[in-house]
């Protein structure tokens, strides 16, 4: 190990010994109420997640009612055509001979 | 079988870190009742939870962030323990689970503080004079009275405000605290590889910092 190593280990030491050391503050009097206050006031708050997850649950509610109310419309204005068009066809088949006698 | 029915000594085993000397003597059962009660909505028995571990959080943060910003934190920590106290499995213990939220909002303190690029301080003469002391020092009386001193605190803050956040956080529990890896990754909630790597990269960061040091006060005294 080099002179210079040694002076490292040294100091690293120092270091370690100097945060294992390091004196621990007293808290200023209040210091767990103010915590207990806050932490009554995140309870009463509405929380976030709760407010995006109720977005989310609305508008996909409220487009799966969309997308109902389309599909029964487009089902209901594509039955009428039908209908006319399978009465024209009977009608088609029912005044025409189908084979050349 | 789970961690809480393990005797005291079994922990090491399994390589959770141990309880900190300065809790009060008393069983997790005690823990599991408040947790219970607090889960039901008496968010007052907080307050015994608080009362319990706030030695244990204040010693933490205290050696991770400016003397004056320590309410602050430790006020931070026991609100984000509260608000994810859901999360809380019990497969560790209380304590352990709360040394995880103190470490990362600590991380989270220097990352923030990374964003404002603080200047960094400067050594003094009397910080350069204080090393010299500790390399000349030749009994161990000597030396931890060197390490008692202000200027020790003040060089490791020194060297420690040079280092990334995510160095500063590894290098503190690994190498100050003498964590292992296994210790600090589930402190940090990170890989093992990634606290293997990073510890090895902060210890040769800190040595190029602490050369770089020699060099110049060598330079400047040549001068």
């Amino acid at each position: 190990m080099t002179p210079e190593d040694e002076n490292l280990e040294k100091l690293e030491r120092v270091l370690t010994e100097a945060h294992r050391v390091r004196p621990v503050p007293i808290l200023k009097p209040g210091w767990a109420e103010q915590v207990m206050r806050d932490i009554r006031n995140v309870e009463t708050l509405p929380n976030p997640q709760t407010c995006v997850e109720r977005i989310v649950w609305q508008t996909a509610a409220i487009a799966a009612a969309v997308a109902l109310i389309v599909t029964v419309s487009m089902v209901a204005w594509s039955q009428a055509p039908l209908h006319e068009g399978m009465g024209l066809l009977t009608e088609e088949f029912e005044s025409t001979p189908l084979f050349f006698e | 079988m789970s961690v809480h029915s393990l005797p005291t000594n079994a922990l090491s085993v399994v390589g959770l870190p141990m309880a900190d000397e300065s809790l009060p003597g008393r069983t997790t059962t005690d823990d599991e009742e408040l947790l219970r009660r607090i889960g039901r909505g008496e968010i007052d028995r907080f307050a015994d939870l608080i009362s319990r571990y706030q030695k244990h959080v204040i010693r933490i943060v205290s050696r991770r962030v400016p003397a004056d910003r320590v309410d602050e934190i430790a006020h931070d920590v026991f609100v984000r323990a509260y608000v994810g106290l859901a999360q809380f499995s019990r497969s560790v213990a209380f304590e352990h689970w709360l040394a995880g939220i103190a470490v990362r909002t600590c991380y989270d303190f220097w990352r923030m503080r990374k964003g404002e690029e603080l200047p960094v301080s400067a050594l003094t003469t009397a910080h350069q004079q204080w090393m010299d002391h500790v390399l000349a020092s030749q009994s161990d009386d000597q030396f931890c009275e060197q390490a008692r001193r202000r200027e020790a605190a003040e060089v490791l803050e020194w060297a420690l405000e040079q280092l990334s956040p995510e160095n500063r956080a590894v290098l503190t529990l690994v190498h100050l605290e003498g964590h292992s890896v296994r210790e600090a990754a589930h402190l940090l909630g990170w890989s093992i590889i990634n606290v293997k790597v990073r510890a090895h990269r902060a210890r040769q960061a800190l040595r190029t910092i602490l050369i770089n040091n020699h060099w110049e006060s060598e330079h400047d005294a040549g001068r």
